[in-house]
C-alpha cells in the first residue's frame, strides 16, 4: 500500500497502481481517455518532482509547471496531486463549416475557430455539445486560412464522437481545447532532410507538417510515405500531387496491404521509406498513425541513424 | 581535483553518448530482446539517467530501484552474461567517443556497483 494527497485528501493506492486508477477507484471524477499516455486527457499537477516518464510527449511549458499524465505515474511516484485550473488550456468556440466523407471511414471536418493560432501537426481535443471529447491531430488549415481548423476523423461505428460527427451538420457548435503535443514542423536547418511516415488518418498531422514546412520555405528534401489497408482507403492524393507540382523538393509515395491499385506500392510505408532512405543521420523524422507502425518506426529509424531528439511520434490510440 | 563526471565532460558528454550507447544496445543480438516493445522515449530517459550515474554524475539511483526496475527482465532470463554485454557496449561507446582507456575503466567500475541489485541478488 502507498498513499498520496489529492486536493487535501489522502488517497490510498495499491502497490504499482497508477495515480489515475487510484483516484477513479476512490470515486474521484478525473477525465481520461486512452490510459496509454497518448491522449493527454488525464493531466494533473503536482508540486513535487514527477518522474520524467510520466511527462512523455508534454510541452516544456507543461513540464515546467509540474503537469503530468496521471495514467502513467505510479501512486508511489508522487506525494501530492491536484486538478488543473481551467485556464491552463483555454477552450475555443468552434463552428462546423464543412464536412466531407473522403473514404468510407474518414470524415474531413473543417471548423471555424475565432482567434485560433494554427500549429499543424499538433493535436487538439474536440468537445461535442453533448459532452463527448476526443483528441484529433491538426491537418493543414482549411483553405490555408489559420482560423479554419481541419481534422481528419476516422469513423468508428458506434463511437460516441464518430456518431456525433456523422449526424452533425454545417453550423453545429463544438469546442476545441489545446493545442497539445510536440509533433510539428521544427526547423533547425532549412536544408535538412525530412522523412514523414504514417498510416490512416495519421496523414492529417503529416500533411499539416509538410504544408507548414513548405509555406515556411523549407529547402531540404521532404519525403512522405503513408499507407492504408487497401487503396480505396487512401485519400488526399490530389492535394499531395498538387504540392509536388508546386514544390520540387517534396515527394510522396502511397502504400496498401491488399486491393492495391496501380499508383500505390504494396506493403508497409515504413519499409518503403527505409528502403529509399537507408541512412537517416541528420534527418528529422515524423511518425503518425497506428501504434504498431509508430513503435516499429521509432526503433528502425533510430537504428538507421536518426537521433532520438529528431524523431517525433504520435501514435493514434482508439479511445 | 576534478571528478570523473567533470573529466568526461558532464551532462554534454551524457547527451552525446545517449544515442550512440542506446543504438549499440538495441543492435546487440545478445541483449536486444530485452528491449522489445519498450517505449523509446521512456527508455531514452532511463538510458540517460543510467549514463549519468555511470559517469559519476548527480543521480538518485537506489539499489532498490535498480532491483525492482529489472525484476521482470530477470524473470525473462536476464543474467551476468547480459550485464557483461551492457558494460561492454558502454565501453565501446566511450572508446568511439575518444574517451581515454583509464576513464573507461573507471566508468565500468561504477556500472559494476549495480550488478547485484540489477540481477536481484540483494
Amino acid at each position: 500500500m502507498t498513499s498520496f494527497t489529492f486536493e487535501g485528501r489522502t488517497i490510498e493506492a495499491e502497490d504499482g497502481e497508477t495515480v489515475l486508477s487510484a483516484l477513479l477507484r476512490g470515486g474521484h471524477e478525473i477525465s481520461n481517455g486512452c490510459q496509454a499516455g497518448a491522449c493527454q486527457a488525464c493531466l494533473l499537477r503536482s508540486g513535487d518532482s514527477v518522474p520524467r516518464a510520466a511527462q512523455n510527449g508534454l510541452d516544456d511549458t507543461l513540464i515546467e509547471r509540474g503537469i503530468f499524465l496521471s495514467c502513467q505515474a505510479k501512486a508511489s511516484d508522487i506525494q501530492s496531486a491536484e486538478r488543473l485550473d481551467n485556464e491552463v488550456f483555454p477552450r475555443f468556440a468552434a463552428k462546423l463549416v464543412d464536412k466531407q466523407w473522403v473514404t468510407d471511414d474518414v470524415i474531413i471536418a473543417s471548423l471555424k475557430v475565432d482567434g485560433w493560432q494554427g500549429s499543424p501537426g499538433r493535436f487538439i481535443r474536440l468537445h461535442s455539445s453533448d459532452g463527448v471529447s476526443r483528441p484529433y491531430s491538426l491537418a493543414a488549415p482549411a483553405w490555408m486560412e489559420p482560423e479554419f481548423v481541419q481534422l481528419h476523423i476516422r469513423y468508428i461505428p458506434g463511437g460516441a464522437m464518430s456518431e456525433s460527427l456523422k449526424s452533425a451538420t454545417v453550423g453545429n457548435a463544438f469546442e476545441i481545447e489545446g493545442p497539445f503535443g510536440k509533433c510539428c514542423y521544427r526547423t533547425t536547418d532549412q536544408q535538412e532532410p525530412i522523412l514523414l511516415i504514417g498510416s490512416g488518418t495519421g496523414l492529417a498531422p503529416l500533411y499539416g507538417i509538410v504544408t507548414d514546412a513548405l509555406r515556411k520555405g523549407h529547402e531540404g528534401p521532404i519525403s512522405l510515405h503513408f499507407g492504408a489497408a487497401t487503396s480505396s482507403r487512401l485519400y488526399f492524393q490530389l492535394e499531395l500531387k498538387k504540392l509536388t507540382d508546386q514544390h520540387p523538393n517534396f515527394q510522396f509515395h502511397t502504400y496498401a496491404d491488399s486491393e492495391v491499385l496501380e499508383n500505390d506500392r504494396v506493403g508497409s510505408p515504413l519499409d518503403g521509406a527505409l528502403k529509399e532512405h537507408a541512412k537517416l543521420d541528420g534527418y528529422k523524422v515524423y511518425l503518425c498513425g497506428h501504434p504498431n507502425l509508430v513503435k516499429a518506426g521509432q526503433r528502425k529509424c533510430f537504428l538507421a541513424g536518426a537521433s532520438l531528439k529528431d524523431i517525433f511520434a504520435d501514435a493514434f490510440v482508439a479511445a | 581535483m576534478s571528478t570523473l563526471y567533470e573529466k568526461l565532460g558532464g551532462s554534454a558528454a551524457v547527451d552525446a553518448a545517449v544515442d550512440k550507447f542506446y543504438r549499440r544496445v538495441l543492435g546487440d543480438d545478445r541483449i536486444s530482446r530485452f528491449f522489445e516493445g519498450v517505449d523509446m522515449e521512456q527508455q531514452a530517459a532511463k538510458q540517460k539517467s543510467f549514463l549519468t550515474m555511470a559517469f559519476g554524475g548527480p543521480n538518485n539511483y537506489s539499489a532498490l530501484d535498480m532491483k525492482t526496475g529489472h525484476v521482470h527482465l530477470v524473470a525473462e532470463g536476464l543474467d551476468d552474461s547480459h550485464f557483461d554485454a551492457v558494460v561492454e557496449d558502454l565501453g565501446a561507446t566511450l572508446a568511439e567517443m575518444g574517451v581515454p582507456a583509464e576513464l573507461i575503466t573507471e566508468v565500468a567500475a561504477v556500472a559494476e556497483t549495480t550488478r547485484e541489485s540489477v540481477l536481484g541478488r540483494i
